[in-house]
């Protein structure tokens, strides 16, 4: 198949879900829906006030239907993201009636 | 970039079109983005053969349900 | 002429007015299309319009902005209406 996520196994990714969430972790699995198993993913909360929150959601699923990006973290930079402030990422408008 | 038959597009070297308003993205090199959540693609035109395309759909198009690709 | 898509097919190459879910507006020369109406467009002018309620009086604020685009691809799902070349400016 011309673009999966086969490669990035077992590499950190950032999902942005179609919500504008941003949920970070390692990548176990996941299939052609785009269901991924993350281990080790938390949340970062971005906010304009204070520093961005991070909280942990340990080992999970995502279901495919709800993500919008994958991305692969660079190795490189360090483990946090440091003092980053900005607005929340909005929903997706998907097809929204 | 590559596209697939969902066009999911996956992107290599990717770099945020606003990055004031969004920077929470900056460190992704290479990105995988659903096909589902996508509206447009804007292209360049000059890597466009508009000849082409509309040659392709004039004659591709099949009015058999499913008879595409 | 049997069935709708053949009318877009007679648009290829000319000027369209398409309309689009989230009051979004395009016009430009379509030049590919399928059965999902995903098409490709070239010298699109986007409008998009947005009403915003004015907190005191309660008037609906009508805000039109337009954008150009010089080759676009545009994903089926969000296309409402296609309207062939003749009724578009």
């Amino acid at each position: 198949m011309a673009s999966t996520l086969s490669e990035w196994t077992s590499k950190n990714i950032t999902i942005l879900t179609c919500d504008g969430r941003l949920i970070t972790g390692t990548l176990l699995g996941y299939d052609q829906l785009q269901n991924l198993i993350l281990s080790k993913s938390y949340e970062m909360v971005y906010s304009i006030d204070v520093p961005p929150e991070k909280v942990e959601l340990g080992l999970s699923v995502v279901r495919g239907d709800n993500v919008a990006v994958v991305g692969e973290k660079e190795e490189e930079g360090g483990e946090e993201e440091g003092d980053v402030r900005a607005e929340p990422i909005g929903a997706i408008v998907q097809n929204v009636t | 970039m590559i596209v697939d038959q969902y066009l999911n597009i996956k992107l290599t070297n990717v770099s945020v079109v606003n990055k004031d308003k969004y920077p929470q993205l900056t460190s992704l090199k290479n990105c995988f983005i659903r096909g589902s959540v996508v509206r447009y693609v804007q292209i360049n035109p000059n890597d466009v053969d508009t000849e082409l395309l509309q040659d392709a759909t004039r004659k591709e198009y099949s009015p058999v349900a499913g008879g595409e690709k | 002429m049997e069935e709708p898509l053949d009318l877009i097919k007679l648009s290829l190459s000319e000027r369209v007015y398409i309309k689009c879910r989230n009051s979004r507006e395009l016009r430009g020369t379509l030049h590919a299309y399928d059965q999902h109406l995903n098409m490709v467009l070239s010298q699109v002018e986007e409008t998009i319009t947005t009403i915003e309620e004015d907190e005191e009086t309660g008037e609906e604020i009508v805000s039109k902005k337009t954008r150009n685009v010089g080759m676009l691809f545009v994903r089926g799902d969000i296309v409402v209406l296609v309207s062939p070349p003749l009724r578009t400016s």
